[in-house]
Order: structure tokens, then C-alpha cells, then sequence
């Protein structure tokens, strides 16, 4: 076996720890925003690719399984009444806002975000970040 | 006052479409809309089951049940709001603007309008 064969990362499944990182690198750009809790990138079935937190109260997975579920609902209801599907979602509660964001369901790449503040995050701005790092996390995925 | 009377102050808000006051299970208590296509029946019940869902999954994560959902699609925005589980009268308020509607100015009336509401289904 030469050696190019060797350091090929397919064999050792590095490419994909590359891209979970990539992937985890684009959601710390929302770390920085006042009252950020934690974040994902999932698939718009809900598979989680890539997760990010400052608060390891939440379980993610389960957290982001439950969310993609209402999401994907409001996609399809939204749709049947002529507004296209949705494209956010921002529920408010007492100790806390999730923001779930979809890519596009005719983009390239159909993905959603999971984010979680506390109830005085900065919800405008995380808007604004999740709308800036679609386009690379598309870039990413595709 | 009548509870359609609520509802008249959304009517001045840019984008407005179409408003209603749900019991929490869905049922319409009152409506308006300007917008033929919206079916506030259907819609209402609908968005309501979505509302109820996240009350739920906001709970399980700890964050408590919800106290609004705005939804944004391309071509709208959808605000549910609760009145909160634990008041005195649990009941929903249902808006629905164009996507470029005012949806800040619509949270507000949301929220000034509950306790006047609230002393009204009482």
C-alpha cells in the first residue's frame, strides 16, 4: 500500500470529525450573544450534526427531536394555508426563548438550527447570526 | 364590551390580516379578518395544536410553558400568545400579518389587551 492510500481520511472516519467541527465552529459565533444557552444543527428530520453549548442542562438531542417536531408541523400547516412553509419560529417562555431556523425547504441543503437563550437573550441579534451562518453551514454540507 | 372589540385595535397595525380569541383547546370566542383566504376556523385550531406542543416541550426542558410562538414564513407571520397557564382564565390570542407586518407593535397590543381580556371570559 503506498502511503498516499494511508493518509487517505476515509478510512478512519477523520473527515467526518473535520465537518462536526467545522459545523460546531460556525454555531460558536453564537456564544458570543448576551444570555446564549446552547445550539444545534440538524437535519430537517432532526438528526443532529453538529451541537454547541454553554449550558450542559440541556439534552440536545431529545430537545431538538421535540422542537424539529413542532417545526416541521408549522412548516406543513403554514404551507396549507398559503404562507409557504416557515422559515423560523421563536417560542417565548418564562425562563427561556428557542429559535429554531430553517434553511430553505428548496435550498440545496434542507437543514434547521436549534438555539436556546434565557428569557433576556438577545433574540434580535441571534436572528440576524442565524440568517449570517446558513450560507457557510449550506457551504459545509454540501 | 364585546370580545370582537379586542380585536379591532390589531386592525390598525401594518400587514394585519386576520385575528381571533381561542379557549385554549382551540374553540374561537371571537374573530376578524380582512384577508377572504384565511379560513380562522381551520387555521386557529391548527396553529393552537402547534401552540399546545410547545407549552408542553418548553415544560419538559425546563424553560416552563410557553407564553408566545411567532411564526415567519415568506409570505407571513403568525403570533400565537397565552394569557399563562396558571392565570385565571387560560385562553389564546391568534394574529396573523403579512410578512412584512408590524409584528413588535402587534406582541404589544397582545399583551396590553390580556388582562381586560381576561376580566371579560372571567
Amino acid at each position: 500500500m503506498s502511503s498516499s492510500n494511508r493518509s487517505r481520511p476515509q478510512d478512519t472516519y477523520e473527515h467526518i470529525d473535520h465537518e462536526e467541527e467545522a459545523l460546531g465552529g460556525h454555531l460558536s459565533r453564537l456564544g458570543n450573544i448576551r444570555g446564549y444557552r446552547a445550539s444545534a444543527i440538524m437535519t430537517f428530520r432532526g438528526e443532529l450534526l453538529a451541537t454547541h453549548a454553554a449550558d450542559s442542562q440541556y439534552d440536545l438531542r431529545e430537545v431538538g427531536k421535540t422542537f424539529n417536531d413542532i417545526f416541521r408541523t408549522a412548516h406543513e400547516v403554514s404551507e396549507k394555508i398559503g404562507l409557504k412553509a416557515c422559515l423560523e419560529i421563536v417560542i417565548n417562555t418564562p425562563q427561556g426563548i428557542v429559535v429554531m431556523h430553517c434553511s430553505g425547504v428548496d435550498a440545496p441543503i434542507h437543514f434547521h438550527l436549534l438555539t436556546i437563550l434565557a428569557a433576556d437573550g438577545n433574540l434580535a441579534l441571534t436572528k440576524m447570526e442565524l440568517a449570517k451562518i446558513t450560507a457557510p453551514i449550506m457551504a459545509e454540507l454540501s | 364590551m364585546a370580545l370582537e372589540s379586542y380585536l379591532e385595535r390589531f386592525k390598525k397595525i401594518n400587514g394585519y390580516k386576520a385575528s381571533a380569541i381561542m379557549n385554549f383547546t382551540g374553540e374561537i370566542l371571537a374573530q376578524d379578518s380582512n384577508d377572504p383566504n384565511i379560513d380562522l376556523g381551520l387555521v386557529g385550531a391548527t396553529f393552537n395544536d402547534i401552540f399546545r406542543t410547545a407549552h408542553e416541550a418548553s415544560n419538559k426542558i425546563g424553560l416552563e410553558a410557553c407564553r408566545e410562538a411567532a411564526i415567519s414564513t415568506p409570505k407571513g407571520i403568525i403570533i400565537m400568545r397565552c394569557s399563562g397557564v396558571k392565570a385565571k382564565v387560560h385562553y389564546h390570542t391568534i394574529a396573523i400579518f403579512s410578512a412584512d407586518g408590524n409584528q413588535a407593535l402587534a406582541k404589544m397590543e397582545m399583551e396590553k389587551m390580556i388582562p381586560a381580556v381576561m376580566d371579560e371570559l372571567a
